[in-house]
């Protein structure tokens, strides 16, 4: 007894921070441990980070980054040349951050493992959600650092971290990381699907600031849109099963999603609409099977505005990309303008442009929401690993909600196409990149060199490096 | 005047040396008993008493035991007469008439003793043989004792102090009784008086468990024969022979080993804290933040401070320095590990236990204390050129040429202007714009008495030090009242405390840029008015430095501390002894620091930033609650004391800090007239401790002697994986002197003991929460209605404290009577897991995290001789020497890579005016890093420095490669003092030097070789530097404008001397001031900051000027 007493006098509370252990004595303390790392999320997924549209979208070619500028990060990435302090400042903290978003869930997973407080669903669907996040931080670790997903090998590539533990962590080779990452999938699809609301309603009328259904009083159920929700974990177990190359499973979840109904038998997620950009809905907020919720982010020098640093030569754009097609609601998602730097105009995106609450326009319809998993990515799957007649019939659907015309895919034509349309779909989302590695590609559009393996796995960042040594 | 009552036990004793009949003895005897049966009912004023055919002495002894009172007559007087007597509720004067009157007896009472004499009128033989008696105190050690009260019994005014021997002489005449001995902390003793007896040697013992050469460690009062610590004990007489502003530079003049890092941009600035450490730096930043800090603060001495105990309460530094000296009873320095081992994981850095001094019996006895203290600025150490210099020296320097003809024009008029200024007398010194004389005083007043049962002190005290800087000042308010009641076995005390403090900075800015302006500009205009701004090369604007001070912004600090401990003792048998206490302290404070927008902080600044106001408000609250079991016996030849020790402690500490931007005017100076405000920022930090201590000595017939201490102490600070720390110390001794062959062969040696011992103690130096994992909530956004939080960093569960492993080897040496003593130690102490930031992989979530990790070795030596040049006690004649020296080395024996890193990153850097510090294995903390420079190339008048390929040359940029020339701290640091007393006056002159400290001359290396010359400069700018080629210099061209870092050129091996302080004391004759009914009055005289030698000559107190410091303090006691 006294031993037990001693130890209640020698354990502190601080006043403006909150020990794990108290955090996780309370409802609300999940929840707040949850909430923390989407947040977290921010560092490494908001516009212009990285893995949005500063980095790979770099890599991919997308942006301008002419050799005058060869001092700067965006052109070694345009050159593919990572070998260089100035990839190595920015992938440092990129790695940390992800690891960190990583940490953060696996506390919050440990607790859960330990608690007796919470609600059956609530337990279950933060686990679901807080397995998903770990799976989708390491997918895109893997993405950039790992061996091209078409030759592997067995070397050791990254840690797969599920502990938190400071000693040395083990290294763990493609196959043993891509299963426990499908591990960490799985499981979260089986719980998610059995609490998330998602599954029973649609998003939007669960997209509210108030409790909406009296059998989720508390706003932790709303907003699914900006949580790895149920439908999330598909798409993402889409993309995962795509890049491991087992093309019917990738159909099979891709099509959980396109074919998923709310009660009223509407389709869930539907593709954005010319009407979504007049009401600056420029993300097109109904694909989103994951976006990330921001709060005030300012474009006005990244990707549109005045002083926008990343554009790309409108003419190229529109002969090699868009073909012509002016009409294309993709097309209609770009500023074009002339441009201060270069002799052609210039085409920027408007994707997250008027998300600064505090300038924007009034009344401000932005829906705020970073993309991260879409709807059209399916539509692309479901293209990709579907036999030609089924892709051609996804495929004119996918080409009609973008107000253009289908033309007939064949077998020769299937690629090219859906290189030119993963260009157009994605913009400033920073998946290009990651098709191309997917994909092998030697010869980028517009790269002025040939892209193998070494332009495609990055190196791990000196910190890292420096420490296992 | 002051009597000392008896003490009951003293019965005992005095019974014991009385040669006096057996009838006598018995009757004494009797009395005692009597008389300890009704103690509790002292002083009953009426007597009741029935008797027939009694004897005389039978009925004394019974008015004795009603009265309560002591009654003395000499043997024989009285007859033993049988009578009879019937009183009923008599005064006591009665009573005693009725008895004596009969016999021709008088008597007189004073106090509680009756003294009873032949009626000189009934005897008209003249009896008045005068005796001359000579009367030595000493204690049970034959020690004489100074300042014993010694009192003639019956005499109105008759008490007198031993002397510095212990002796004192009167006159006695006949009908003179007893003499009563009394001296705080021993057992009162009463001596007869016997006829033609003159030398009389009273040996007074001391209470049992109290003062008996104990030594404080603020845990224990551990007896000292059996102590194997190293330790400095000051005592009250010291403090007041080196008295300073405050007590913590008094310390640091009496000990080296407590080390004051001199700082020199602080000079005597009453509002700055000191860095304060003993025995070297254990620690070594451990948070990033402060890892990159490291540079540009003085964050490292910090990290090394050590504990202060205030009547066995933690209290903090500043609470030390605004201590009034008067209230200190004692100071001791615990040095090693047998000494702070009882403070655990507090320890390392060691201990400095102040006792505040506590009330004694008696007469109630006050007081008082005034004092005039000035603050004199001193600007010795600068040497300015003047106007006609100053122009002269730019004109060398070509400032007013240029090879840009559109430019010239306005540099000849700017020449002109300035010529102007110099030819109409201008040549302001500049250095005397913002200083002053600052006049502070002193005033104390404290009263104190009691009795046997109750015994109360109160004071209060006001110290008010005016800096030499306009503005700045430090006042404190002091009182306290303490109090204790004693019963026969069990006391209680409580004290407590209360402290005002209200300081504030100067506005004037720093001191430095003062030192930096021209001197042909004058401060004012012609109207009074301070101007703004002054026109310089190349259009730039000058700001006038004293501007500011005329305008209405202050920077000023406000707190109250209460502080109250309460203890209970209780002696449950001889030599066991239980204490306990609870001590609880509570501090709050504020600070204001308002820029008015008139202030040229904001000339460029828009008009909504225009004007700055921070405040902060702290609290903070300590409690300690402390059980303490001692035993100490002596069976045969051993003596063995053991004690065990339970204590838990909190400490709370808040802030709140926010601060405004913008204010429309210079009048609006409430922060919440501001136009914008940020967000309020917090901090809140808590720590407990719970701990054990026992600890034990063994003393063997006085020769052989072991300690040993063990400590357990739980932090909440500590990672929760290792919530409890061990800490222990072992030491021995062998006290050589008490051995029969130096007895009987040597008796020249008084004392000579010598003591070894190790031990570890630990250091909680790292922020509480270091160890937690905690959560930090986003306060800033939301996710989509939701709140969120995450981790802020990685915790370590097995975060500990770190352990300061030492050994400590003494001796201690009394030599010819204790003519010359001698005291010193070697010690090696290992810190071994220093607290410190390591690497993480990234992988793990953060890539650093704070780990026990690093090694640091101190090793030194400290050496204390004081010696008598003349001790003739007849004449109070005295005169003694005392030095003092000690050494400190440094080694980084293990550091983090984290630490690596961030040193790394940092080597090449350089710091303008400056000194890179540099955290490298196997160097010491204190390193000094600089360029190498093998002069100035005669050719070109540029600086030459050593290239990273080896090779030499004049260029300056890129990473040029470093050596360490050595450590910044010196080899020895000395004290020196001596002190004559005669007669009624004393005098101390305390020297303080440095040796053998690389130390880089700031002076010549920026104001000299990197002199701006549009700027007021060091003289030796004219004398100095190179002008021409072929010209053998030791500064680079005036011409040349790239910047000389600190290399081997400007770095010198130190040797400095200072005068830290005279104190000159004269107490005034008993005989003049008796009259006055005074006790003692004293008329002191002190100036601190007096000289200063040093072969490095540079510019001493660069932000905050030096002063001298004199004060005159009175003080009388009644």
């Amino acid at each position: 007894m006294i031993s037990s007493s001693c130890k209640k006098f020698l354990t502190i509370e601080p006043g403006t921070e909150t020990t794990a252990s108290q955090l996780f004595a309370s409802k609300q303390g999940y929840t707040d441990a949850l909430v923390g790392i989407y947040m977290n999320m921010r560092k490494n997924y908001s516009p212009a980070t990285f893995l949005t549209s500063g980095g790979t979208d770099f890599m991919a070619q997308l942006w301008y980054a002419p050799a005058t500028t060869s001092y700067n990060l965006t052109y070694k990435l345009n050159q593919n040349n990572y070998a260089t302090t100035e990839v190595d400042d920015t992938t440092n903290p990129l790695f940390l951050n992800q690891y960190n978003i990583i940490l953060n869930a696996n506390t919050l997973l440990n607790a859960l493992s330990t608690q007796h407080i919470l609600e059956e669903r609530l337990a279950g669907c933060t686990e679901g959600e807080a397995l998903a996040i770990r799976a989708f931080a390491h997918f895109d670790l893997i993405r950039l650092f790992g061996p091209m997903p078409a030759n592997p090998g067995s070397k050791a590539y990254l840690p797969y971290v599920t502990i938190v533990d400071r000693n040395t962590l083990p290294y763990d080779t493609y196959s043993s990381y891509m299963a426990k990452l499908s591990e960490d999938l799985n499981k979260a699809e089986q719980l998610l699907m059995k609490y998330d609301p998602i599954y029973k309603y649609g998003p939007s009328s669960l997209n509210t600031d108030y409790a909406a259904y009296t059998e989720y009083p508390d706003l932790f159920w709303y907003y699914r849109q900006n949580r790895m929700n149920y439908y999330a974990v598909l798409g993402l177990q889409a993309r995962v099963k795509l890049w491991m190359g087992d093309k019917a499973n990738a159909a099979k979840y891709a099509k959980m999603v396109i074919d998923a109904v709310d009660p009223n038998g509407a389709k869930k997620f539907t593709f954005g609409t010319e009407r979504n950009l007049s009401s600056k809905n420029y993300v097109f907020f109904t694909e989103h099977l994951f976006g990330l919720n921001i709060e005030n982010f300012d474009d006005s020098r990244i990707s549109s505005g005045s002083n926008a640093q990343q554009f790309i030569q409108q003419p190229k754009l529109l002969s090699d990309v868009y073909q012509g097609e002016r009409s294309d609601l993709r097309y209609k998602q770009l500023n074009i303008k002339k441009s201060p730097f270069i002799p052609d105009s210039i085409a920027t995106t408007k994707k997250y442009a008027d998300m600064l609450q505090s300038t924007s326009s009034v009344p401000n319809y932005n829906v705020f929401s970073v993309p991260l998993i879409r709807l059209s990515e399916m539509y692309l799957i479901m293209i990709e690993c579907s036999p030609i007649d089924l892709a051609n019939t996804y495929y004119a659907t996918y080409r009609a909600a973008k107000g253009v015309p289908a033309p007939i895919l064949t077998a020769s034509t299937l690629q090219p196409t859906l290189i030119r349309e993963y260009i157009k779909e994605f913009y400033a989302e920073g998946q290009v990149f990651f098709m191309y590695k997917r994909l092998g590609v030697t010869n980028m559009l517009w790269s002025d060199h040939v892209t193998g393996e070494a332009q495609y796995v990055l190196p791990l960042p000196s910190k890292e490096v420096n420490i296992l040594r | 005047m002051q009597i000392n009552l008896c003490d009951k036990i003293s019965r005992i004793a005095r019974i014991l040396s009385y040669k006096i009949p057996l009838a006598m003895k018995l009757t004494i005897f009797i009395l005692f008993c009597a008389f300890l049966q009704v103690s509790a009912k002292v002083n009953a004023q009426f007597i009741s008493l029935s008797e027939k055919n009694t004897s005389t002495l039978v009925i004394l002894e019974k008015i004795q035991e009603q009265s309560g009172y002591d009654i003395f007559f000499k043997n024989n007087l009285v007859r033993d007469v049988k009578i009879s007597i019937n009183l009923n509720r008599a005064s006591l004067q009665n009573a005693l008439r009725l008895v004596l009157d009969k016999q021709n007896l008088v008597f007189t009472i004073e106090d509680n003793i009756i003294t009873i004499k032949e009626n000189p009128k009934a005897d008209n033989v003249q009896k008045q043989l005068i005796e001359k008696i000579k009367i030595s105190v000493v204690n049970d050690q034959d020690k004489p004792l100074a300042g014993a009260t010694i009192q003639i019994l019956g005499k109105k005014i008759a008490t007198m102090a031993s002397g510095y021997d212990g002796t004192t002489t009167t006159t006695a005449i006949e009908g003179d009784t007893a003499i009563r001995v009394s001296y705080t902390g021993f057992i009162t003793k009463v001596i007869k008086i016997e006829s033609g007896k003159i030398n009389y040697r009273i040996k007074l013992i001391p209470i049992e468990g109290t003062l008996k050469d104990v030594v404080i460690t603020g845990m224990f009062d551990k007896p000292k024969e059996s102590f194997t610590g190293a330790v400095t004990v000051i005592s009250k007489e010291q403090i007041k022979m080196f008295g300073n502003r405050n007590l913590l530079r008094t310390i640091a003049n009496i000990d080296p080993a407590f080390n004051i890092e001199e700082r020199n941009t602080i000079g005597s600035n009453p509002n700055a804290l000191p860095d304060i450490s003993v025995r070297g730096s254990s620690s070594i930043p451990s948070g990033l933040t402060d890892l990159n800090n490291v540079q540009a603060t003085n964050i490292r001495n910090a990290y090394n401070l050590p504990l202060f105990i205030l009547d066995g309460f933690e209290v903090s530094l500043q609470r030390i320095m605004d201590m009034n000296q008067n209230d200190v009873e004692s100071v001791v320095i615990l040095k090693d590990a047998s000494s702070t081992a009882a403070y655990g994981a507090r320890g390392a850095n060691g201990v400095i236990v102040v006792t505040s001094i506590k009330p004694v019996a008696g007469k109630m006895r006050i007081s008082f204390t005034a004092g005039l203290n000035l603050e004199i600025p001193d600007f010795s150490s600068y040497n300015l050129l003047d106007a006609a210099d100053k122009l002269k020296a730019e004109q060398l320097a070509d400032l007013y040429t240029t090879n840009f003809p559109p430019s010239q024009v306005a540099l000849t008029a700017l020449y002109n202007t300035n010529l102007n200024a110099v030819q109409n007398g201008v040549n302001t010194n500049w250095l005397k714009i913002p200083t002053q004389t600052g006049i502070g005083q002193n005033h104390q007043l404290s009263l104190s008495g009691g009795d046997n049962e109750f015994r109360y002190t109160v004071n209060g005290s006001y110290n008010q030090v005016t800096g030499a800087l306009k503005g700045s000042k430090r006042d404190n308010a002091n009182g306290g009242i303490t109090m204790m009641y004693l019963l026969k076995k069990i006391r209680f005390s409580n004290n407590l405390s209360v402290g005002f403090n209200n300081s504030s900075n100067s506005t004037w800015g720093s001191f430095g840029t003062y030192v930096d302006m021209n001197p042909y500009w004058s401060p004012y205009d012609e109207n009074g008015n301070p101007i703004k701004q002054f026109n310089s090369f190349n259009g730039v604007m000058v700001t006038n430095p004293a501007y500011n001070g005329s305008l209405p912004d202050f920077d000023k600090s406000k707190y109250t501390v209460v502080r109250n401990t309460t203890a209970f003792d209780w002696d449950i048998i001889k030599g066991l002894k239980w204490s306990n206490s609870v001590g609880f302290s509570r501090q709050t404070g504020s600070t204001d620091v308002f820029q008015s927008p008139s202030n040229t902080a904001f000339i460029y600044n828009t008009g909504n930033a225009k004007g700055y106001y921070g405040q902060s408000s702290n609290f903070s609250q300590e409690y300690q609650i402390r059980s303490n079991l001692t035993y100490g016996t002596v069976i045969g030849k051993s003596s063995i004391y053991a004690g065990l020790n339970l204590q838990s402690t909190e400490s709370k500490q808040n802030t709140l800090t926010v601060t405004g931007t913008g204010f429309s005017n210079d009048k609006q100076s409430n922060i919440s007239q501001a136009i914008n405000s940020t967000r309020p920022a917090t901090t809140e930090l808590t720590t407990r401790t719970a701990g054990a201590i026992a600890t034990m000595s063994y003393n063997y017939d006085g020769r052989y002697f072991v300690d040993g201490t063990y400590n357990v102490t739980g932090g909440s600070s500590f990672g929760s994986n290792s919530r409890y720390g061990n800490f222990w110390s072992a030491g021995l001794g062998w006290t050589v002197s008490n051995e029969r062959f130096i007895k009987d062969h040597i008796p020249q040696i008084s004392m000579l003991r010598l003591r070894y011992n190790y031990g570890v103690s630990g250091g909680l130096n790292f922020s509480p929460y270091q160890s937690l994992s905690t959560y930090l909530y986003v306060l800033t956004e939301r996710y989509r209605n939701l709140t969120g939080a995450s981790l802020r960093a990685f915790g370590n569960k097995d975060l500990k404290w770190q352990n300061t492993y030492q050994q400590n080897a003494g001796i201690d040496l009394n030599l010819f009577d204790n003519w010359l003593s001698i005291s010193g130690n070697y010690y090696f102490k290992t810190t071994n897991n220093a607290i410190t930031t390591a690497y993480l992989s990234p992988a793990h979530g953060f890539d650093n995290y704070i780990e026990n990790f690093g090694k640091i070795n101190n090793y030194g030596a400290d050496i204390n001789v004081q010696t008598f040049l003349i001790k003739k006690p007849e004449k109070n004649f005295y005169w003694s020497i005392t030095a003092s020296a000690a050494t400190n080395r440094n080694v980084l024996v293990r550091l983090s890579d984290a630490m690596k890193a961030a040193n790394k990153a940092a080597e090449t850097g350089n710091v303008y005016g400056g000194v890179l510090y540099q955290f490298v294995e196997g160097k010491s903390i204190d390193e000094l890093f600089v360029l190498q420079s093998p002069g100035v190339d005669p050719a070109t008048g540029r600086v030459l420095l050593v290239q990273p390929d080896g090779s030499v040359s004049t260029n300056s940029t890129g990473a040029l490669p470093k050596i360490s020339v050595g450590q910044g701290v010196p080899k020895v640091d000395g004290r020196f003092s001596t002190m004559v007393r005669l007669g009624q006056f004393t005098a101390n002159i305390g020297f303080a030097a440095r040796l053998g400290g690389k130390k880089v001359n700031y002076t010549l290396l920026n104001k000299v070789e990197n002199a701006v010359l549009t700027r007021n400069v060091d003289r030796r700018v004219l004398d100095f530097r190179w002008t021409k080629p072929d010209d053998i210099s030791q500064f680079k061209s005036l011409k040349v404008s790239d910047v000389t870092y600190a290399n081997n050129r400007f770095v010198s091996t130190e040797t400095t001397f200072m005068l830290n302080n005279i104190n000159l004391a004269y107490s005034l004759p008993t005989k003049w001031i008796k009259r006055l009914n005074l006790e003692q009055v004293t008329i002191t005289s002190s100036m601190s900051n007096i000289a200063y030698w040093s072969n490095i000559e540079q510019e001493r107190g660069t932000s905050y000027p030096y002063a001298l410091q004199p004060s005159f303090t009175l003080s009388a006691t009644f």
